[in-house]
């Protein structure tokens, strides 16, 4: 029987080449698009983290700054009326007093942390307790409760 | 003759394709490095991140920061509290700023790699004083 030579001709090995070549570019081409989005992916969870836990320490910065009103109204008032007329005159500009729940807005760029506290009478211990800590994202309409 | 001039040619268009083949693979190489350094330092960032908010959200329960950042791992360096994670590290700064009516304790939790900061978790918990009847 006749073996059947395998000739490897001229033309053949800058054939191989472009075919290696154009695998290659396409795979490399795949890794640097899917290590990129997920970079980008990566760079929005760790932007929106730091704007919602920014959003909470403002409202924290916020609540500090009400309650240090709230210890010098309460010592000025012996009724509940008085008071809350103490604490609508000295209350901090952004917050709203409606009956005895001060309302606030903290805000970033696509995100609102709306805030509540209702206001203890002065005979109580604790000078308020929350109400409400939610936040809104814009972009979505999504409403998450705490 | 004929075939000599043959084997030559062969010769010579492998060793073209060789160099060539070499010159491509330079680039490649750097390519897939480059993929490579952006993936470590996705997954760095992701592994971090978790780790901050957890520490964070634990910091907000209490008002002992050193104990609870001393049982997350952290060790004290300088002003910060530094924990190494996958690929970067992690420092926390505390700070307490004493009020009339209570205190308000703030921290930063940094993710660092390589000189490069990750990202920046702020935290902060408002301690009422409670006063007394």
């Amino acid at each position: 029987m006749r073996q059947r030579r395998i000739a490897f001709g001229p033309g053949a090995a800058s054939l191989i080449l472009i075919v290696v070549i154009l695998c290659m570019s396409m795979l490399a081409m795949l890794t640097i698009a899917s290590a990129r989005n997920d970079e980008k992916l990566s760079l929005r969870s760790a932007a929106m983290t730091e704007d919602i836990y920014s959003l909470n320490v403002k409202a924290e910065e916020s609540l500090a700054g009400l309650d240090e009103m709230l210890v010098s109204a309460r010592q000025g008032s012996s009724s509940q009326d008085s008071y809350l007329q103490e604490v609508s005159t000295l209350l901090p500009e952004g917050m709203n007093l409606e009956g005895n729940i001060v309302t606030w807005k903290e805000t970033s760029t696509s995100r609102v942390l709306v805030c509540a506290v209702r206001l203890t009478e002065p005979m109580e211990n604790a000078r308020y307790e929350w109400v409400d800590h939610h936040l809104i994202m814009d972009e979505m309409g999504v409403t998450f409760d705490d | 003759m004929k075939q000599e001039k043959h084997a030559n040619a062969l010769l010579l268009e492998l060793l073209i394709v060789i160099f060539f083949f070499m010159l491509a693979s330079t680039t490649f190489i750097r390519i897939f490095g480059e993929a490579r350094k952006e993936n470590i330092r996705t997954e760095a960032r992701g592994v971090a991140l978790e780790k901050a908010e957890n520490i964070s959200d634990t910091l907000y329960l209490t008002s002992e920061y050193d104990k609870v950042l001393k049982e997350a791992g952290f060790d004290m360096d300088g002003d910060a509290w530094v924990l190494p994670v996958e690929h970067c590290k992690l420092a926390a700064c505390m700070d307490e700023t004493d009020m009339v009516s209570g205190k308000l304790i703030r921290w930063d939790i940094q993710a660092i790699m390589d000189d490069e900061v990750l990202f920046i978790l702020p935290g902060a918990r408002y301690w009422p004083e409670v006063e007394q009847p």
